[in-house]
């Protein structure tokens, strides 16, 4: 399914208008389709908390509160599900970012060499690049698409991943100062 | 380059230059494996005549590397220990940065697989829609209000 849509979309690319039908088919009907990517964006998730914290659970049930929190703020409970998939990525860029700065400014403080600086550096600008992209896809979709149409499309809520309700958590607060955790050897 | 703290070894193909990162093996010891592979501040540091050593350091000139003769004596040994102390610090960094790399690898890999699967999925829904890109923008407001309105 995944290489058919993807040839499907390469060929929309090129200006071929007969696919379309077929295009708007598969994302009707194929709610497999949005599960998949869905579920991508979960495990990258899990493993950026995995990143960011080690095995400080504390941290993690932190960073998911936060994590919750954004995408409350971004209106994930009233989003269709091509919404949501970009709310996942815009949350999973934040992480990034974090992790990207965080690492940076310990770098900085343990005087660490010029090119350990450089190269988280490098990263963090990566990554701020990577999320107004995704802020950016998110206008895009609420701009261009209108939600009863992708709901309708995709027909796939339940199969996107659940999303905890933490809205009212004042995740902010309640962050405590984060490190970079290595690898356990 | 064997990194004692963590017990791993830090291997350079002298071919390709891929540096890989692997566990101790006392196999190791014996491959000069970054010296080799680069031309400064080399394996021939120091060069022995009538018995007596002598040191050479190795630097380059218009990116070309050049022997410099410093002699033998204190002034060569103190020479060679800020050379070796150099290099161990240059090796260390890139161990830093191996390591920061590779705590990150399975997560930057799955981020990215997600954000071009999202990417191709809103690629699609707008397609379907009738809009197209035009120099990174998403056009066709009219022809997708048409099909929204015929569908």
């Amino acid at each position: 399914v995944i290489d058919r849509f993807s040839w499907l979309v390469e060929q929309a690319r090129s200006g071929n208008c007969e696919v379309l039908p077929e295009l708007r088919e598969v994302l009707d009907g194929r709610p497999e389709l949005w599960q998949f990517y869905g579920n991508l964006g979960r495990l990258a998730e899990l493993a950026w908390i995995e990143a960011l914290v080690g095995k400080d659970l504390f941290l993690k049930e932190n960073v998911q509160r936060k994590l919750a929190q954004i995408r409350a703020d971004l209106g994930v409970g009233h989003a269709s599900p091509l919404e949501r998939l970009v709310i996942e990525r815009i949350a999973l860029n934040w992480m990034r970012v974090h992790h990207a700065d965080l690492a940076a400014s310990q770098a900085m403080t343990n005087s660490s060499s010029t090119k350990m600086l450089e190269f988280w550096q490098k990263r963090l600008t990566d990554a701020e690049r990577r999320y107004m992209v995704s802020i950016g896809a998110l206008a895009t979709v609420r701009r261009l698409l209108p939600t009863e149409a992708i709901q309708e499309r995709a027909g796939a809520e339940e199969a996107l991943p659940t999303i905890q309700s933490q809205a009212d958590t004042p995740a902010g607060d309640l962050m405590p100062p984060l490190r970079i955790v290595g690898r356990e050897r | 380059l064997h990194d004692v703290h963590n017990n791993r070894c830090v291997l350079r193909s002298t071919n390709t230059g891929k540096v890989t990162l692997k566990p101790f093996s006392p196999d190791f010891i014996e491959i000069d494996v970054l010296s080799s592979g680069r031309a400064t501040e080399g394996i021939m540091a120091w060069r022995s005549r009538n018995g007596i050593r002598y040191y050479y350091q190795t630097t380059k000139v218009n990116g070309r590397p050049v022997n410099r003769y410093i002699g033998r004596g204190d002034d060569a040994e103190q020479v060679a220990a800020e050379v070796e102390e150099r290099k161990a610090s240059r090796n260390k960094t890139r161990l830093e940065i191996l390591g920061a790399r590779e705590q990150v690898t399975v997560a930057d890999h799955l981020a990215k697989l997600s954000d071009e699967g999202t990417d191709l999925l809103l690629e699609a829904c707008l397609r379907a829609q009738g809009y197209h890109r035009t120099a990174g923008h998403w056009r066709g407001a009219r022809r997708a209000k048409s099909i929204r309105s015929f569908s």
